[in-house]
Parts: structure tokens; C-alpha cells; sequence
């Protein structure tokens, strides 16, 4: 081994080789882009995505990056309040000060988020419509307020089991078999994102760019009744994320000074 | 190679007997460069001060068979400055402009050799960064990974996939 790393130091036609443990230190400072692609460089960096171990470095990490600027970003909050009504926040701004209630389509109480499209922030909602006691599947876009209603059809397949709040059951569009089937989500929500986006695909849900110019970089799925998702490019540092902090949050905005 | 360990022996015990060489540490590259540090750069290098640790700071001069005179330096600085608390992203920025992607490849073995993880921390975020946009052929050759997939597993992986191979830049064979 030593000696072969002495050939390569001296020759420099010959290209060393990343052990697999190091390796994994790079893979997880990637985007989830990125990331996702490279799953077809090898089987095992195909299966690091159903690693706990593994994700939760991804989490980490993402999370830990630095980043001084936020004018960018936006940080959605889905809250479950004490009176038992579901709101979404959007939070903005410098230590995303600037905060503003959504309201989904069809909105009066109750949603859930099911996931996210990978792209320019559209959210997969299901809502308990106004109109019937039943609940109804869409796809929504918080900036544009652009939403598609996902026929019910389909949206019967979308459903979500929830176990322990932290692994979730999506059906999604599988576009080889042009089928729809059952897939994990782990505490780092991404693993859906992509059969949400091909649903969209699916039904030409159609949107203008949001401001955002980057994919969603993570939904960060927080426990039972908060789900979290930075929007824009790069990441959030926020070491101390959990349900507390962020009832908090919703009461006092962000201190100045915090690092 | 037992040319060059002798040759690192007798190094060793040269030092041992100088009692003026003791304030600093030597460190010597795979290509037999002579490097001298201060001791506290030294400690910034896990696997160096684990090695004065166990002869008792009797040996000062440590052979670093997996570190070329080309990376050593860079690794010295990014140490002084990390010491003067003196790493900034402009400087971080400064320091890895000039290497090519090779050669941050090599500076993170060495990093990861040397055990500094605020070196190794950085420098996969740099490697991370400098691949995001690459291809998945790109990638392979440069961690050295063997394509083990069938092509028709890799077919259906790149289908299921598709929305991420978007805006990946073109392999280049002479970027480097």
C-alpha cells in the first residue's frame, strides 16, 4: 500500500485511488443532485442512500455548512399549532426574520406535506379540501401559488404511512414500468423527491421558475408534526434544529448574534 | 524501498544525537526533502505528534513515505495559518486556486494521511464542489472506482435517474 502510494506521488501519469471510507466524506458534502447522480458510479455508492449511517453524515453535514448569506433562501416551517390546525410559514431575510403565513390551495385546516418536486419549490400536498370532507392530493408552488390538483385516481396511490415520524411510505410514479410503487423515506425526506417529480412529469404540471434558481436542497423532516425544507442555494446552519427551538423561533424572531 | 527505510533509520538516529535539532521537528517527504517545522505545526499533524508521543519527543525527525515535496509545503501552510487563526475563506479560496484537480486529490490523501481534519474537512468540500458538475465516467476515474454494474443495471439506474444528469459538463481529458 505504502508503496504504492510512493509510485503515484512520483509518477504523475498514474492516478491515485480515494479509499472508500474517504471517499465518503466528499460524497457527503454534495449536493443532493450531484449526489443522486453519482449513485450510478458503483453498486455501493448506489445503496449509500438507504444508509442511516450514512444519511445522517448527509444531514450533518448539510446542515453544519457555513453559510453567511440568506438572501436566498427560504425556510418553510409546517407547524402543527395548539389549536390543532396545521399552518405553513415561509421564513426569509437575514436569519429569516421576515416570516409570512401561507395558504395552501383549498386550505382550512389540515394538510400534509407528502414531499417535494426537486425543482423551483413545488410542494406535493395533501389537503382536506373545503369543499368535501375528503382529503385531495395537489402540487402546489408556495412562490407563484400555482397548484395542479392530482386526480384522484392517482392520488389514492400517494399515500403516507407513517410509523415512528421519522420513516415515511410514498407510492411513487415509476416511469420504466409506468407504474406507481411503494418507496422509504428516511429521516433526510430527499428520497422521494425524485418520484414526486416525475409525477409532476407525469401530469404536465406546468409552473413558471420561482425565484429560487436552485433545486430544494433538503427537507428536513423533524419529527411527527414539523417539517422543515430549505429552499435556494446552499444550506442553513442551524446545529440546534428540533421541535423546541423552532416553537420558539415562531415566537421571537432569530437573535442577531447567533453563530 | 529497504534502501530507503535504512536510509530513514539512519536519519532517525542522526537526530537523536543532536541535542540543536530538538526545538524542531524535521519532516521528510516520500522523495527524502527535509522539511523543518516548529513543534506546534507539528501537533496540528495528528499522526506526526502521535508518533513524537510514543518515542517521548526522543525523535524529531519523522519519515512521511506517503507525502511527495510537492504537497508537504502546502500542508505546512494550511497548518501555520490554522495555528495563527488565520484561515479565512479568502485564503482558503487562495490556497486551493492554483492546484488542479490532481493535485487537491493528492493533498487530501496527504490530509487524511497526516490525520488533519481541518485540512480534510476543507479539501473534500473543495473536491465536492470541483465534481459536482462532473460526469459519472469522470468521476469513476478519479476515485479510481470500477464500474460494477451490469449495463443494463446501469441503464435503468440512469433512466430512474434522469432528472440528475442535467447540466453535467462535458468530460475534458486536459483540464488538468
Amino acid at each position: 500500500m505504502e508503496r504504492e502510494m510512493l509510485l503515484t506521488a512520483t509518477n504523475v501519469q498514474v492516478h491515485s485511488y480515494i479509499p472508500h471510507d474517504i471517499a465518503f466524506s466528499i460524497l457527503s458534502k454534495l449536493s443532493l443532485k450531484s449526489f443522486k447522480r453519482f449513485q450510478s458510479v458503483c453498486k455501493s455508492w448506489s445503496l449509500l442512500f438507504d444508509d442511516p449511517y450514512f444519511m445522517n453524515i448527509y444531514r450533518k453535514s448539510f446542515l453544519a455548512k457555513d453559510s453567511s448569506y440568506y438572501d436566498d433562501k427560504s425556510l418553510l416551517l409546517h407547524l402543527l399549532g395548539e389549536d390543532f390546525h396545521h399552518h405553513l410559514f415561509s421564513l426569509s431575510g437575514e436569519w429569516f426574520v421576515k416570516l409570512k403565513l401561507l395558504k395552501p390551495p383549498f386550505y382550512r385546516n389540515h394538510f400534509e406535506i407528502l414531499g417535494s418536486v426537486s425543482i423551483n419549490g413545488v410542494l406535493c400536498l395533501r389537503v382536506k379540501s373545503i369543499y368535501n370532507e375528503g382529503k385531495i392530493v395537489i402540487l402546489w408552488n408556495p412562490t407563484t401559488e400555482e397548484y395542479k390538483q392530482v386526480p384522484s385516481s392517482l392520488s389514492e396511490s400517494i399515500s403516507i404511512g407513517r410509523n415512528d415520524g421519522f420513516v415515511d411510505y410514498i407510492i411513487g410514479y415509476d416511469r420504466v414500468k409506468d407504474d406507481y410503487k411503494k418507496n422509504r423515506m428516511h429521516a433526510l425526506q430527499v428520497g422521494c423527491l425524485c418520484n414526486i417529480e416525475n409525477i409532476a412529469i407525469h401530469l404536465n404540471f406546468q409552473f413558471h421558475k420561482a425565484p429560487y434558481q436552485d433545486p430544494i436542497s433538503a427537507i428536513l423532516h423533524l419529527g411527527f408534526e414539523i417539517t422543515a425544507m430549505i429552499l435556494g442555494k446552499g444550506s442553513v446552519k442551524f446545529p440546534d434544529l428540533n421541535h423546541y427551538v423552532f416553537q420558539k423561533l415562531m415566537r421571537f424572531p432569530f437573535p442577531k448574534n447567533r453563530k | 524501498m529497504a534502501e530507503e527505510v535504512s536510509s530513514q533509520m539512519n536519519s532517525l538516529s542522526i537526530s537523536e544525537t543532536n541535542p540543536s535539532s530538538s526545538a524542531t521537528i524535521s519532516l521528510v517527504s516520500g522523495d527524502d526533502i527535509v522539511f523543518k517545522v516548529e513543534p506546534t505545526i507539528a501537533k496540528e499533524m495528528e499522526t506526526v505528534q502521535s508518533f513524537i508521543d510514543e518515542t517521548d519527543g526522543k525523535i524529531t525527525t519523522i519519515p512521511l513515505p506517503n507525502i511527495s515535496s510537492h504537497d508537504l509545503p502546502y500542508v505546512i501552510e494550511y497548518c501555520e495559518k490554522s495555528i495563527a487563526g488565520k484561515i479565512t475563506k479568502e485564503f482558503e479560496a487562495e490556497f486551493v486556486k492554483k492546484l488542479n484537480n490532481e493535485e487537491v486529490k493528492e493533498l487530501f490523501l496527504a490530509a487524511n494521511y497526516l490525520n488533519i481534519k481541518k485540512l480534510l474537512d476543507f479539501l473534500s468540500q473543495v473536491i465536492a464542489d470541483r465534481i459536482a458538475n462532473k460526469s459519472v465516467e469522470y468521476v469513476r476515474r478519479y476515485f479510481g472506482i470500477e464500474n460494477d454494474f451490469t449495463p443494463e443495471e446501469e441503464a435503468k439506474l440512469r433512466e430512474e435517474l434522469a432528472w440528475t444528469f442535467t447540466g453535467v459538463d462535458p468530460d475534458d481529458e486536459d483540464e488538468n
